[in-house]
């Protein structure tokens, strides 16, 4: 299996893989374990939503409410709610067939100078890389294997 | 009771917290109480690792979840298209 280094930004569905406890979930969880101060992780805040949205719609609003609430306060990932990450999420959503969550994540990937990680390669990202890079650098943690150790 | 040997800027700028926290909390801030305060300040900003670690895998439904995901970004792009296909009309 392989290992995360360096600074990511995770989109949601890697963070839900880390919540549902499984083996693309365990990659997270390792990274975290072995995390070095200089290694930032970052999600947008338009992952905090859909998080949010998840979580309440399996377990509630209550339950959804406490667990953002942990991840936030553990302080180990960092939002970013700035404007140029709105607006660059705009951009790439006016420029390319993504969902708009995709688009967040790598928006903030490329403002925050770390790596997207997404759960599985989605077709349409893949799509959309074949046709012209993104901005930022793109990992699948289903894709482990290749992910730099 | 201990004694904390500081530098005189040092000490100029903790009395200038403690009398902008005494103007703030309309009371007399001793200067211990002005570090205790900035001690929780400064960890207030550490990871705490544990906490995050202890959220792995407290969600059992992984397909639900991926599912509803999915469900929630597609269900986004179909109200784009509606509104694209509505503002070409």
């Amino acid at each position: 299996m392989g290992v995360l280094r360096g600074s990511v930004t995770l989109d949601t569905s890697a963070l839900i893989e880390y919540l549902t406890g499984t083996n693309l979930g365990q990659i997270v969880k390792e990274y975290f374990e072995t995390l070095k101060p200089e290694e930032k992780v970052y999600c947008s805040l338009y992952a905090v939503s859909e998080i949010f949205h998840v979580l309440c719609r399996l377990k509630g609003p209550e339950y959804a409410a406490d667990k953002v609430d942990e991840i936030l306060s553990s302080r180990v990932v960092e939002i970013d709610n700035t404007e140029p990450m709105a607006s660059e999420t705009g951009r790439l959503k006016c420029e390319r067939a993504i969902s708009i969550g995709d688009c967040s994540c790598i928006a903030t990937a490329r403002i925050t100078g770390s790596r997207a990680v997404f759960a599985q390669s989605e077709k349409e990202i893949m799509k959309e890389m074949k046709r012209t890079p993104f901005p930022a650098e793109i990992l699948f943690l289903s894709e482990s294997d290749r992910i730099e150790r | 009771m201990s004694t904390v040997q500081v530098d005189d800027d040092v000490k100029r700028e903790l009395f200038a917290v403690a009398a902008d926290l005494q103007s703030k909390m309309g009371r007399r801030v001793s200067l211990g109480e002005t570090i205790r305060v900035l001690l929780k300040a400064y960890r207030s900003k550490e990871r705490n690792a544990g906490r995050m670690l202890s959220l792995f895998g407290s969600l059992d439904s992984a397909s639900e979840a991926r599912t509803l995901l999915k469900e929630l970004r597609s269900e986004e792009e179909m109200n784009l298209g509606r509104l694209a296909r509505k503002r070409n009309t």
